[in-house]
């Protein structure tokens, strides 16, 4: 029978897959998983489930989407050019509001009309 | 060893940094405490679906639709994976269900507020999900590690949320004068509700969640970030914040704030806000009308003959 191995490398971690064993029972199973993949330190958690009790999804072609469904993705957003036309939109409106703040939270749109006032 | 001497063991554990597993021994007044808290999270996202849900068949576009629809369903998900996390601390999920729509558990303050404009939706994704995330990062230090783990998945998606956000937020203040009156008079109605959020400055020492290391981090703390963080976007957008006691001290690096009426926040999480009855009336509504679903799938499958 196969068995699958997983482990933890420390309790803060989730399960993973680190190997397989062939054994004919659930003890022989851990034993041999302890031994195989575990003799230097690999981890402080160690499970085995058989081979036959995992169910592997059948279509792995459809978890990739059929449609555009960029709107479920950080790059579905490119920010870029929207935040250079809204700081030049704030700065024709003259609404910038350049009050105390962070050291580290400087206006950006302040750097950016720093940056083209050569130009202007 | 008796219980104060295990409870003793126990907080040592935490104090050294250690995580505690669903399956550890520990004291009741953590595992009520820690419950109480998930589960108000959890409810929290089952809630907060449902102001921009309000708004999925108003949104300005199809591209908009589909934004708030996936967003509206990762906020569900998020709900199931922490009621799953919070039932293995001895509530099961139909009694937190149950208690969530007839009023007898709480959830966020913001989600008792009606969305009245787009502008609201702009405030919520990037005002609403930006405090959010300030304090769900700080949790990915707490001491239960079963909520650390589905919180890692939860800060990622929320993530994608805040640049949705940040996308209506400045698409509104690149355009015309209604756009931009529409997002300032939304951060106008918002931003008591969002100072409520962080809640009232607490006492650290009497902070039970900070005793057992399932918050990390004091409201005042959190507050001080968001604000730092927050405040100066919203200035360079020519957005103002309506509160005239703002203002950043350069020399100590502290916001001061102005009273955000905390008798209105008190008010609002014991259940009597502007759209709590309405919202746990749909909720009640759907729970009902939709249990032949869960019957069905939770009956043994039948095979065709």
């Amino acid at each position: 029978m196969r068995w699958e191995v997983l482990g933890r490398r420390t309790h803060d971690d989730a399960w993973t897959a680190v190997g397989a064993v062939h054994a004919p029972d659930r003890d022989l199973a851990l034993l041999l998983a302890k031994e195989s993949f575990f003799r230097h330190g690999e981890g402080v958690d160690l499970a085995v489930v058989l081979l036959a009790d995992i169910h592997r999804f059948a279509e792995p072609e459809l978890l990739e989407p059929s449609t555009d469904k960029s709107y479920r993705l950080q790059r579905g957003y490119p920010l870029g050019d929207k935040r250079r036309r809204a700081a030049e939109r704030v700065q024709a409106a003259g609404a910038t509001i350049d009050r105390p703040r962070p050291a580290d939270r400087r206006a950006r749109n302040t750097e950016h009309r720093s940056r083209e006032a050569p130009s202007s | 060893m008796s219980y104060e001497a295990r409870t003793r063991a126990f907080k040592a554990r935490i104090d050294g940094g250690e995580r505690i597993e669903a399956t550890d021994w520990m004291p009741d007044e953590y595992r009520h405490a820690a419950l109480a808290f998930i589960e108000m999270h959890a409810n929290s996202e089952i809630m907060g679906a449902l102001p921009e849900r309000e708004w999925i068949a108003r949104a300005p576009s199809l591209r908009r639709k589909l934004s708030l629809t996936s967003k509206v369903q990762d906020e569900v998900g998020h709900g199931h994976m922490l009621y799953r996390v919070a039932e293995d601390l001895g509530k099961p999920r139909e009694k937190m269900i149950d208690d969530l729509i007839h009023g007898r558990t709480k959830f966020h303050n913001v989600f008792h507020y009606p969305t009245e404009t787009w502008g609201d939706i702009a405030v919520i994704g990037y005002l609403i999900d930006g405090a959010a995330l300030v304090t769900q990062r700080a949790l990915l230090e707490c001491s239960y590690a079963p909520y650390v783990r589905v919180l890692k998945r939860i800060c990622a998606e929320e993530s994608l949320h805040q640049r949705h956000g940040e996308d209506i937020v400045l698409e509104l203040c690149a355009g015309s004068d209604a756009q931009r009156e529409m997002f300032q008079d939304a951060v106008n109605r918002w931003w008591r509700p969002v100072m409520h959020f962080f809640g009232p400055p607490s006492k650290p020492d009497r902070d039970v969640l900070l005793h057992w290391g399932l918050k990390t981090r004091t409201n005042e703390q959190l507050r001080q970030q968001f604000l730092s963080t927050y405040v100066p976007k919203l200035w360079d957008l020519g957005i103002d914040v309506p509160d005239p006691d703002l203002a950043y001290d350069e020399a100590t690096g502290e916001w001061a704030w102005g009273d955000p009426g905390w008798e209105e926040f008190w008010r609002v999480v014991k259940g009597d806000g502007p759209m709590t009855e309405t919202r746990l009336a749909w909720r009640r509504w759907m729970s009902e009308g939709h249990g032949w679903v869960r019957d069905t799938l939770a009956a043994p499958a039948r095979t065709a003959a």
